[in-house]
């Protein structure tokens, strides 16, 4: 016996498995061609940030350093040696939830319901070894500081077989100073020109996804967080609970986010992680009022009175009865959240106040790239001027599409 | 129905409470504040009003005598050594330095000066405020006993009339002149002399900056109304100039009883100079008025405005725009507009090294155990091109140094040579000095890795390309440097406390430097400027040595050996001196450079047809 209880009906002697909510949302959600392709950019984007150490760096995959001086001659894997924590932890999120999907499909021709109990079990496991994994990275790793040319070692032949990236540029890998290589306009060997410090734009631009994937994520995350226990709390208990924490939520809601991370930055210096964390902890706000007017709607109906009645723990109530019924709205507004994080990263690079150089973003590559005004460089701006732009777009494009699907008062809401 | 006093009703009533205490203290803050305005406004604006009738009485005649009718006879100037040794110099008329604009065809006074400061000083507190935007500012506000004429760099008499240095070189008096007011109308007197000195040296005022420059002064006693005697423990080669160079504050104005009352009023500026103080909206601009009390040759402008653009293309832009009058531009800004047929007809285009131009460098806090040995920084200086620095990033428009004084300056030994770019032996030094190539590719030696941050003021381009250049170059040795850019007044603050590994920020030069407040040993203590604890006895004796040296040439022999132990231990990675790049708009008149100080915006005008604002 399924153990949610949920208010909308279930028909359990029908031969054809039942289309569940999510299912024939998101059958709704894409069918429109504009929404298919922002969500296919946004997964683009996504999987560029996980795997951008393997397409843009100057660190061959695998060369073969020759014998000299009585050492004998070696395979190295320079550009393994070099992969940070960060990626690692990216690459085993990506294994994960490729496993799962992997797990879906070959599953899905079990009945449903040893479908779904495997499907939990498997996803427990992954996610155990997924966090365990993380943890012993971040614990253990420690990557190469290798500022080695290869590229030159290549040319000079000290070493040989050498595979490089489709992109051979670090994003912080510099033209040779004095050769007059900056800031120069595209050509074969830079595909999207030279930045004013002789690096590769091209690369650098498919480096700053991870920023801009990084903080929308990350900080959309922590104010998800919050916003949906402070909402839960708030919806459920009402009364004086109700009362102070609404008085919190005006109290942060009149905290003006960007100024506040201007400060911090002043004062600490700068870092990605305080702006994630800065975004995350003041943008909850509108999630927990969402979904604080959820709650107060469902805790009256009769399924939540039944699971109290049922004597399940609170958590239980709160969390796996009445938020999965009520959740929708913040998600949405979720997507939105998500490009007004990414923007905000954005102009705070692009005043110089985002992260620290040498990690390129978008807003300091626009920042860099010079005023329309006074001295200009229209390759430097134009990636990432068009990636941020189409980026926010097709966030708002899709968050506007799952609101129109989930919305009641449109006849054709899931 | 009964009504309970509930605990809601007990939260709205502590909040309302809360509330009301709120808006008391607030009110009680802003009674205060404007409390304290009115009564600094009515010491500057009203005062006695007789006695200001009677002064600005005085200043019109004396001003017309001096200035306005140059035919009227004049005193000869005084400069010249007594049959006891002492040296006498005395202006009866206030200076007129060469270059100044009052004799000038189409000569008119009027328009407003705007000016970019780049960033906003946070106060204005002479002697507490160390950026050098603050003192552009205070520069046309407050005054100081002597004037040097930018060609001769002798020092003339300003707000004194004459000064008598004693051959030995330890008492000097001045005589104050009668014209000299304040803006709030009061005479510059002895007392006022006396108050802005114990002031400076008033160890509860934050300035330890200038303490190394007053440290051998015994006293500063007022034996008139308008003579003032300073005496010396020891002689000291710029002891005319520092008595002389400070700035007088009246004393009315400025009075204190706690220390602390001076070190906060960060907004109060009055003195006895050209222009007032009008307007301060932060974050947007400064506004200086043409101080109509003024007793000296008349201010040009009627108006200097101060905007803070930090970005230097957001500051080109305006220029370009009209905005802005003069801006200090950056060398690709530099490379294309002179290039552009007619902008150096439509604008005047300065490229300059002046003697006082400042120099960039990278400074090492040697307390870190990193930084200790001297293999090591001379190691970092050897894996870094600045020539290759100045060809790409400053289209060759600087002058690589190898010591902390001006290129163009007789203090330079221009027989030291450049320590070369040598990454392979910059490796070897490396090793000598014990480093290891570790685990991770960073050098480790006694298990600690080379891992350092780098503080930089944020909002320079400039910096931040040659940080990024460092970091790329340090890292083919295996040193792992972070860039960290902050704000600039909370940079300051950190350098102040110490709380730094590495730096790289810029010094303002002078044409004889004091490498006291920089390189002795005792300028570490008090948040003095030697923020790197660079500790060395030689040459804190021959800074000693030197600063006690009258005799000039033999001055410079010792500065010439301080340079070289300077250059060994290479407390700091000396990078270069820029030129200065300027752009003034075509309106003005008379803005070439004088003598070796670089642009004077005293000396411009625009001619009446062309004036901009009233």
């Amino acid at each position: 016996m399924p153990e949610t209880l949920s208010p909308a009906a279930r028909t359990p002697e029908s031969t054809v498995p039942p289309q569940t909510f999510w299912s024939r949302v998101r059958s709704r959600v894409f069918r429109p061609w504009m929404v298919k392709f922002c969500a296919g950019y946004i997964a683009l984007v996504c999987l560029i940030a996980i795997f951008v150490p393997f397409l843009a760096t100057g660190k061959p995959y695998t060369c073969i350093i020759p014998a000299h001086h009585g050492v004998p001659m070696r395979r190295e894997f320079p550009l393994f040696r070099d992969l940070t924590s960060v990626s690692w932890v990216l690459l085993v999120v990506a294994a994960a939830l490729a496993a799962q999907t992997g797990y879906g499909i070959l599953t899905r021709r079990l009945p449903p319901d040893l479908r779904r109990r495997r499907r939990r079990i498997w996803l427990a496991m992954v996610t155990v070894a997924a966090v365990i994994a993380s943890v012993l990275i971040v614990t253990l790793h420690h990557n190469q500081l290798d500022a080695t040319n290869y590229r030159s070692l290549a040319a000079h032949g000290e070493i040989t077989h050498a595979v490089f990236a489709p992109i051979p540029w670090g994003y912080a890998a510099m033209e040779p100073l004095g050769k007059n290589l900056i800031n120069k306009l595209p050509s074969q060997r830079h595909w999207l020109g030279t930045d004013g410090d002789g690096r590769d734009v091209l690369s650098r631009l498919l480096w700053s996804t991870r920023v801009a994937m990084g903080i929308g994520f990350i900080s959309q995350f922590i104010a998800l967080a919050i916003g949906v226990m402070v909402g839960a709390m708030t919806g459920y208990f009402s009364g004086i609970v109700d009362i102070l924490f609404m008085r919190l939520v005006e109290i942060v809601e009149s905290i003006p986010s960007f100024f506040l991370i201007l400060t911090f930055v002043a004062i600490y210096g700068r870092h990605i992680f305080y702006i994630m964390v800065i975004l995350g902890v003041t943008g909850w706000t509108g999630y927990a009022r969402l979904l604080r007017a959820e709650f107060l709607h469902l805790r009256q109906l009769d399924y939540v009175t039944a699971a109290e009645a049922a004597g399940l723990p609170l958590w239980r109530v709160l969390f796996r009865h009445i938020l999965p019924n009520g959740v929708t709205p913040v998600l949405v507004s979720a997507s939105f959240g998500l490009a007004g994080a990414v923007t905000i990263e954005s102009s705070l690079s692009y005043l110089g106040v985002g992260v620290r150089p040498p990690t390129p973003s978008w807003g300091e590559m626009l920042n860099a790239a010079g005023n329309p005004a006074t001295v200009f460089h229209w390759w430097q701006a134009l990636g990432p001027g068009m990636m941020l732009f189409i980026t926010v777009l097709a966030f708002n494009i899709v968050g506007e599409s799952f609101r129109d699907t989930l919305d009641p008062r449109n006849v054709n809401a899931g | 129905m009964n009504n309970r006093f509930t605990v809601k009703d007990f939260i709205y009533m502590l909040l309302l409470v809360a509330a009301l205490v709120l808006l008391g203290l607030m009110l009680g803050a802003m009674n205060y504040q404007t409390g304290q305005l009115v009564s600094l406004r009515k010491q500057i604006t009203t005062g006695n009003r007789l006695e200001l009738e009677a002064i600005a009485r005085l200043h019109s005649v004396a001003g017309a005598a001096s200035v306005s009718t140059p035919s009227s006879p004049r005193q000869a100037n005084i400069r010249t050594t007594l049959a006891n040794g002492d040296r006498y110099v005395c202006y009866p008329q206030v200076p007129i330095f060469p270059g100044s604009p009052y004799k000038l065809p189409g000569y008119a006074p009027g328009d407003w000066l705007v000016q970019n400061l780049g960033s906003e000083p946070h106060s204005l507190i002479p002697f507490v405020t160390r950026s050098a935007t603050a003192s552009d500012v205070q520069g046309e506000v407050l005054e100081s006993l002597l004037a040097r004429n930018p060609v001769t760099l002798h020092w003339v008499p300003w707000l004194s009339r004459s000064y008598l240095v004693s051959k030995n070189g330890l008492k000097i008096t001045f005589k104050l002149r009668r014209r000299a007011c304040f803006s709030n109308g009061d005479p510059v007197l002895a007392s006022d002399v006396v108050f802005s000195f114990n002031t400076m040296m008033n160890p509860q005022v934050n300035d330890a900056q200038n303490w190394p420059y007053y440290s051998d002064v015994k006293s500063c006693v007022a034996t008139g109304k308008r003579t003032v005697i300073f005496t010396f423990k020891k002689p000291y080669f710029k002891a005319l100039e520092e008595v002389g160079g400070f700035s007088i504050l009246p004393e009315k104005v400025y009075q204190f009883t706690k220390a602390s009352q001076y070190n906060t009023r960060s907004r109060l500026l009055v003195g006895s100079g050209p222009y007032v103080l009008y307007h301060w909206a932060p974050g947007q601009e400064m506004v200086l008025k043409k101080n109509p009390r003024y007793w000296g040759p008349p201010p040009v402008f009627n108006r200097i405005v101060f905007r803070f653009i930090e970005n230097p293309d957001s500051a080109l832009a305006t220029y370009l725009k009209g905005g802005i009058d003069s801006d200090g531009v950056e060398p690709s800004q530099w490379r294309k507009y002179t290039a552009e047929p007619g902008f150096t007809s439509r604008n005047h285009c300065y490229k300059y090294l002046t003697s006082s131009s400042g120099y960039l460098y990278v400074g090492w806090n040697l307390k870190s155990p990193m930084f200790k040995d001297r293999r090591t920084r001379v190691a970092l200086a050897m894996l870094v091109n600045v020539p290759a620095i100045i060809k790409t990033f400053l289209y060759g428009m600087a002058v690589p140094i190898t010591g902390p004084f001006n290129p163009l300056s007789p203090q330079n030994d221009r027989k030291i040579k450049p320590i070369p770019y040598d990454p392979a032996a910059a490796k070897i030094l490396l090793q000598k000095a014990g480093w290891r190539m570790g685990p991770n590719g960073v050098l480790m030696r006694n298990g600690q890795e080379f891992k350092f941050s780098l503080l930089i003021p944020s909002q320079q381009p400039l910096i931040q390309k040659i940080c990024v250049y460092l970091q790329r170059q340090w890292a083919t040795a295996g040193i792992d440097c972070r860039i960290s850019p902050v704000e600039f007044s909370i940079m300051i603050r950190r350098l102040n406390h110490r709380q730094f590994t590495a730096t790289l920020l810029g010094w303002t030069g002078s044409i004889e430097s004091d490498p006291y407040q920089i390189f002795d040993s005792k300028s570490y203590l008090n948040e003095g400027s030697n923020a790197g604890d660079f500790d060395n006895a030689e040459a804190d004796k021959l800074i000693s040595q030197g600063r006690r040296e009258i005799n000039t040439a033999r001055r410079m022999r010792i500065w010439h050996q301080l340079q070289r132990v300077i250059y060994r231990q290479q407390p700091y990675l000396f990078l270069f001196t820029r030129d200065s790049l300027s752009f003034v708009q075509g309106r003005f008149r008379n803005t070439k450079p004088v003598g070796k100080f670089g642009l004077n915006s005293a000396n411009w005008y625009v001619p009446l047809k062309q004036q901009k604002y009233p």
